[in-house]
């Protein structure tokens, strides 16, 4: 018990940060059938929101509000001046929005230097949980990513965006033809991503070295996430996020850290294999 | 209401309306006949701009409608009911419903009282998930979605595909009740000769991309006519 407890929440919070980067993912995926490689880049913005903030003496809260903000808009503009040319063809998506994840690397390099920067979490304490202490920033993290997880769910399922999305991942054609705006609905959509993206940025920089690279680790494993979940469905993200972080998370108990992530992979590619949709297609 | 004038569309390089003349007044039901692979569903596409028209105009009441976008058009009042249906099927009855308010000024309201007096079955089953509904009840779902936002022109491709008989004469009835009651007019893309015969006010037939032939309803007895432009 006293060893699972701490394992439990390691696998719940990168289960979590994992499912709010994914869902941003999926849906894009769902919605245009492109793979944005520049995701993961958005995970790196939220978090130089927060050291940016936390440099000219702001709060962390206040970068949690602002860091979505920043990952929308930003979003917002690339998919309206350039994603929005290359949907109909995949490979040049793809090239598009690798070609834009290293010009963001790049930017963030050139304005905050090489070094890793430091930012500190709100809660510096620890919590004793059966036995165990635990950082009490690690149990913030996971309670509200998980809340804005439910949120979103909410989002889709009750509220009219969610609904012209559900439809337009359905049928862009006939969403169209029933009055819906697909440009529209397609930069807000890939805005949306990007600022859950931010989000899960900010949540994980007081966690890790916050440099211009750090988000193309998360984009492989969202990658995954969406593929072995099974694209466009909300479920599949779930499983995913489930399955690729409680692996990695045990496989890293036991073998170094990299390792794992290198198995959890090759795991996702043999499941893949098997199931080419995904374990819960939608 | 709809005037369409030497409409002219392709897919790539294969050109498949030629210039479609094609007219439907206030309150008029008007089918559109033709052979398989005729143009009949790449016309109502093009109207639709789902196709991209690539010559010609189409005109709703006063306003030029040529060249506008898919959601604009929808906009403009012009409904549309696929051949296939369209139907989101993984959405419930009531959204799909929804989705068919988008249409409106403000994209949303309220089901009109008489789609769901005319079938009760899409009350019933309103939190269903559509894709469980049988073949008739799609279609009567599809025709109610198009109708929600009020639209001035119904476009309907097939609607009698895949529908047992028995719905497909309530249809033609409610198709009938539906112009008199309302300021609607009807295309009516249509191989059931029966159907036609019972909705429509008169017909258009199309060849090759074309109206060929224009003819009121008695003319649909006329067994020379019909083989000469339908039969296989
Ligand atoms: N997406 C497409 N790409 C290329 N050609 C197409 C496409 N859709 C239809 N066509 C061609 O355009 C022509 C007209 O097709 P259309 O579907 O409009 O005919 P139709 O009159 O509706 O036939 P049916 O009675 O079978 O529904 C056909 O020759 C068809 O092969
Ligand atoms: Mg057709």
């Amino acid at each position: 018990m006293e060893s699972f407890v701490p394992f439990a929440l390691n696998a719940l919070t990168l289960i979590s940060i994992l499912l709010i980067v994914s869902i941003g993912l999926a849906i894009i995926f769902g919605l245009m059938n492109v793979i944005n490689l520049a995701h993961g880049e958005f995970i790196t913005i939220g978090a130089f929101t927060l050291v940016a903030i936390q440099a000219v003496g702001g709060s962390f809260w206040l970068a949690l509000l602002a860091a979505p903000a920043v990952g929308y808009a930003i979003g917002f503009a690339l998919e309206k001046t350039l994603v929005v040319r290359v949907y109909r063809n995949p490979l040049h998506a793809i090239l598009v929005t690798w070609g834009l994840s290293l010009i963001i690397q790049q930017v963030i390099q050139l304005i905050f230097g090489p070094a890793p920067q430091r930012v500190v979490g709100p809660f510096p304490g620890f919590v004793t949980i059966a036995g165990a202490n635990y950082p009490a920033y690690r149990l913030f993290l996971i309670g509200f990513a998980l809340s804005v997880f439910v949120g979103v769910i909410l989002l889709f399922k009750k509220s009219r965006f969610g609904l012209d999305l559900r439809a337009s991942i359905q049928s862009t054609e006939m969403a169209s033809v029933m009055g819906v705006n697909a440009d529209r609905i397609n930069a807000q959509a890939f805005a949306f991503g990007a600022a859950l993206a931010a989000l899960a940025g900010v949540l994980l920089a007081p966690l890790t070295a916050v440099t211009a690279y750090m988000g193309i680790n998360y984009l492989a494993r969202s990658f995954f996430v969406v593929l072995v979940g099974g694209a466009g469905s909300i479920s599949g993200v779930a499983a995913g996020s489930g399955i690729i972080g409680g692996l990695e998370t045990a496989l890293s108990y036991q073998i170094p850290a990299t390792v794992a992530q290198a198995l959890v992979l090759i795991l996702a590619i043999v499941i893949l294999r098997f199931r080419p949709r995904g374990i819960l297609p939608s | 209401m709809l005037r369409v004038s030497q409409l002219t569309a392709a897919y790539g390089s294969a050109q498949v309306l030629n210039g479609v003349d094609l007219e439907l007044g206030h309150k008029e039901i008007v089918a559109l006949l033709g052979r398989n692979g005729m143009g009949k569903t790449t016309l109502m596409k093009s109207l639709m701009a789902i196709v991209p028209v690539s010559g010609g105009r189409v005109r709703l009441g006063e306003r030029d409608i040529t060249g506008l976008r898919t959601h604009e058009i929808a906009k403009s009042g012009v409904g549309y009911v696929p051949q296939g249906r369209g139907i989101f099927d993984k959405l419930t009855v009531e959204e799909n419903l929804r989705m068919g308010m988008r249409a409106l000024p403000n994209g949303a309201g309220g089901v009109p009282e008489f789609l769901y007096e005319q079938f009760p079955i899409l009350r019933e089953r309103r939190a269903q998930v559509a894709g469980t509904l049988s073949g008739g009840q799609k279609q009567q779902l599809a025709i109610s979605r198009a109708l929600c936002s009020n639209p001035k022109v119904l476009l309907l491709d097939e609607p009698s595909e895949g529908v047992q008989p028995n719905i497909v004469q309530e249809l033609g009835v409610f198709l009938r009740g539906l112009v008199d009651r309302h300021d609607i007019a009807v295309l009516i893309v249509e191989q059931n000769l029966e159907l036609v015969h019972q909705t429509a006010d008169r017909f258009d037939i199309m060849v090759k991309g074309r109206i060929v032939h224009s003819g009121a309803n008695s003319e649909l007895d006329d067994q020379g006519m019909l083989q000469r432009f339908l039969s296989v």
